[in-house]
């Protein structure tokens, strides 16, 4: 069977076929993906680097642990795991869905076998309380990190339950190109009615109840959490495995022997503690054994000012540090080439993304003889000094200890001393500095963002629209028509003129003020599997692909 | 001898206030935020409002001046209340009762480990004096207290996958379920974790054998015509263990501090590694149920050990 792709699809719904059923169902295609047929049977021990949730209810939990209990739920739709296709969706619950020729009303279908763990049926009602659930805003606990890029596609108490087993879905933004996408995450998923109206303690393991493969086995606190086979399962056939047990494993070199010795299998997410570099040479010492998927694309670093404090809140200086940095020298430190890229918001080797040599010409990203350009220099500190800093100026970065922002900052610091603007590292914990950005109680840090999925409106939205995350830590609101072209963008089916749109935006960021976040490169994140692992491939985003209902082990 | 134990137990009672006073005072002291690190979660970038946050810590009780906490925590204390985890919000005495016996179970495989290599190596290098055997026994020794015991555990697992491709099962077996797996996940974490302490009573060994080996009593007991074997084991071994026995009551303190570390390295789902992740967690009542715990149990054994000492050397009297 050959299986259209989202792309495809997306093309076919908005070309004039919306109102047909857009049939997508979950039917595996391993046979036309792997060598051998898929097997049945075995335990898969995964290598968790997180700590478990301190509950379980998947859409308010203050972790991104959902990777160690997917399995007991569903979503409409997810990420094909089969597929090489990073881009490739396909329906879960869902056995077809359509837009509206409007573009304004999803329907989907769903499959009547679905039933929760208790024998109830999985039914439309369920998927309108899902749905009001993933984007309340008044959660509490608050709700998961990931959950807010749906807040753009849908307002909630407005899906409807047309009969018992379909459901429609009206958007904010008509055809929203990137909904799907989105609602594909592992973080979109489908909860009981029953159960989370219930009175049941949800904090409590053996209480959890959902429709997935797998059903909550052992757990024990901050060593690991076991899912068993759902027996009872409404897809036949599924799932493959008989379990698996995700152990949280913090020592990298102890994870590292884990891998080697086969104790583990797999990583339960592309983020691990490893980096792009250390994954590549595990896969190197030990490529008998175990390989790499990488989701390319997955997260871009950028130097994050605050835009309501002095000297940031001046886009002339937020401009003259977009220019002075020297994003080579931080690629050539940091990047691994073939995997990371050097590349400004809207990335490069995508649909949207500028290519190679586009990019090799920009303002602050060009070179001149295997060194910064001069020009970019020159016009910065010109920028400074219309700014009223000709002799540059004195500030403080906040450094939140992980991953590589100590190291970063050193080279970040060396840069812009080149302009004058001398800073001091202030060194914070990671939670202590995520209370300053709260707070506004600091002035600039070097920072990351992992896209929820690998689109233009996710990859804007959070950074610079005014409810997007990052941009309200750095109090940051782009101009009206900045903002008004970002929607327009997310509602145009047309990817021809999509990309006029976004090319506009990305200009604004790369040539006149770069709002709170001056991006300096793209890199990907590693999924370490054992070779005997089959079935699954990384997804099309660093969020999705946990459920592993097909995955299976070639033992 | 009942007076002293008395005495010594009344001495507890400072001892583990002052305990109980540095343990709180210094987890206020370093940065972070319990009620903050539940709402920021692993990665930071929860959804959470300044609200929302002082709710937290309004529930939590790390809003109140600190007096207020400490009386609050102490009280609790005194009616063996160890309160609720401020991070999962569960009973801190549920888990210690499940990783108690863990971290336990470790300690004394290590020092049973450490007493069984070391006694006989430290009897080795003193009877044999300038060998070769006591050179190779030195040199074991020597590395044994150089090397931290973090980096022997780096070192074993290292060795174990570079020569065997093997690494002790993950997760924990009870010894009483499944003793074979326990026994593969306790042996190496508890050779890293004693080896210091091996090669530290090694060397007391020896140079307390050395001393008494010199001692008018044990030529005496040569003299009389007496087998080598029955002055070194009858004569000589008892008296030169007495120290041993002293040394044992400080090593079982540094053993237990060792397994936070040992713990971590091997996943060992005990007490030490509940520690370190209470310390990532902000989780105050659990980091102040443990050291509370491990200040108890070193000042148990010591008093046990003192009074062991007492009985094994008459000549020792407490009062």
């Amino acid at each position: 069977m050959t299986n259209p792709t989202r792309r495809s699809l997306l093309r076919a719904s908005l070309g004039g076929a919306a109102a047909g059923a857009l049939v997508r169902p979950y039917t595996s295609n391993a046979e036309a993906t792997s060598a051998s047929a898929p097997k049945h049977g075995g335990i898969i021990n995964m290598h968790s680097y997180s700590f478990p949730p301190p509950n379980w209810h998947p859409h308010v939990t203050n972790t991104v642990q959902v990777m160690s209990y997917s399995g007991i739920y569903n979503q409409l739709i997810e990420f094909n795991p089969e597929t090489a296709d990073p881009s490739d969706l396909r329906g879960d619950l869902a056995t077809s869905w359509e837009l509206s020729k409007d573009g304004e009303v999803y329907t989907f279908h769903l499959d009547p076998r679905a039933k929760w763990h208790d024998g109830k049926s999985v039914t439309a009602e369920d998927v309108v309380y899902s749905m009001d659930s993933m984007v309340d805003k008044e959660a509490k606990p608050p709700r998961v990190v990931t959950l807010p890029a749906l807040d753009p596609y849908y307002e909630k108490g407005t899906a409807r339950a047309v009969d018992a087993h379909s459901v429609e879905i009206p958007l904010k933004i008509p055809f929203a190109p990137d909904f799907l996408p989105t609602l594909a995450l592992d973080f979109c998923k489908i909860i009981a009615k029953h159960w989370g109206e219930s009175d049941i303690d949800h904090e409590k393991w053996e209480s959890v109840i959902g429709s997935g493969p797998f059903k909550p086995g052992k757990f024990v606190k901050d060593v690991s959490i076991e899912l068993v086979k759902n027996k009872d399962y409404w897809k036949p056939d599924l799932p493959r495995i008989d379990g698996m047990v995700h152990y949280t494993i913090k020592d990298k070199g102890t994870a590292i022997a884990a891998y080697k010795t086969g104790r583990v299998l797999m990583t339960n997410w592309p983020v691990t503690n490893f980096s792009n570099k250390e994954a590549r040479q595990l896969e190197e010492e030990a490529k008998d054994t175990l390989h790499v998927d990488y989701v390319k694309n997955a997260v871009f670093f950028f130097f994050f000012m605050n835009t309501s404090k002095v000297p940031f809140d001046n886009p002339k200086v937020r401009q003259a540090v977009n220019l002075a940095l020297d994003r080579q020298a931080l690629f050539n430190t940091f990047g691994v080439p073939g995997l990371d890229t050097l590349a400004p918001p809207l990335g490069t080797g995508m649909w949207f993304g500028r290519s190679a040599e586009e990019i090799a010409k920009l303002p602050g990203w060009r070179q001149l003889n295997g060194a910064k350009h001069p020009d970019d220099i020159a016009k910065a500190k010109a920028l400074l000094a219309e700014a009223g800093h000709p002799n540059g100026f004195a500030a403080e970065m906040m450094v939140r200890q992980v991953v590589e922002f100590p190291d970063q900052a050193v080279i970040y610091k060396e840069q812009l001393k080149k302009i004058g603007i001398e800073l001091t590292l202030k060194l914070e914990e990671s939670a202590t500095g995520f209370q300053r950005y709260l707070k506004g109680d600091w002035v600039c840090a070097p920072q990351a963002s992992a896209h929820f999925a690998i689109q233009p409106d996710a990859v804007l939205g959070r950074v610079w629209m005014p409810e997007g995350s990052w941009a309200r830590y750095a109090r940051y609101s782009p101009p009206q028509w900045w903002q008004e072209a970002y929607t327009q963008q997310a509602g145009e089916h047309d990817q021809e003129k999509r990309l006029d749109i976004l090319r506009k935006l990305e200009d604004y960021l790369i040539l006149e003020d770069p709002g709170g976040s001056a991006v300096t490169y793209w890199t990907a994140r590693s999924w370490v599997m054992n070779n005997k692992i089959k079935g699954i491939h990384a997804a099309g985003s660093v969020w999705g692909g946990f459920k592993h209902e097909t995955t299976w082990y070639d033992g | 001898m009942q007076a002293y134990i008395a005495k010594r137990c009344l001495l507890f009672i400072p001892t583990v206030l002052m305990a109980t006073l540095l343990a709180f005072l210094l987890l206020r002291i370093i940065p972070g935020d319990p009620a903050l690190v539940k709402l920021a979660g692993e990665t930071g970038d929860s959804n959470f409002t300044q609200e929302e946050l002082h709710h937290l810590r309004v529930k939590l009780g790390t809003d109140k001046p600190l007096y207020v906490q400490y009386g609050k925590w102490m009280w609790g204390l005194l009616r063996l209340d160890f309160g609720q985890s401020m991070y999962f919000e569960e009973p801190v005495a549920a888990d210690l009762a499940s990783k108690l016996p863990i971290t336990l179970e470790l300690t004394v495989l290590a020092m049973l480990i450490a007493t069984v290599i070391a006694v006989p190596l430290g009897l080795l290098s003193a009877i044999k004096q300038d060998t070769p055997a006591d050179y190779i026994a030195r040199i074991i020794s020597i590395t044994g207290v150089a090397l931290p015991n973090f980096w022997v555990g780096i070192l074993i697992v290292y060795f174990l996958v570079l020569l065997f491709a093997w690494m002790p099962p993950l997760g924990y077996a009870n010894l009483w379920d499944d003793p074979l797996t326990n026994l593969q996940q306790f042996i190496f974490p508890a050779l890293a974790l004693g080896f210091f302490e091996m090669a530290f009573t090694a060397r007391v060994t020896r140079s307390s054998m050395l001393e008494v080996y010199r001692e008018d009593y044990t030529r005496t007991a040569r003299g009389k015509g007496l087998a080598e074997r029955v002055v070194i084991v009858r004569h000589a071994l008892k008296n030169a263990l007495l120290p041993v026995v002293t040394v044992s009551g400080f090593q079982f303190g540094r053993l237990l501090a060792g397994t936070v570390v040992i713990e971590n390295i091997f996943m060992m789902p005990g007490m030490g590694r509940l520690l370190v992740d209470s310390v990532f967690h902000r989780d105050y009542t659990e980091v102040q149920a443990i050291v509370v715990v491990i200040t108890a149990s070193v000042l148990v054994l010591n008093l046990l050990l003192d009074v062991v000492y007492g009985w094994l050397n008459p000549r020792i009297r407490y009062s």
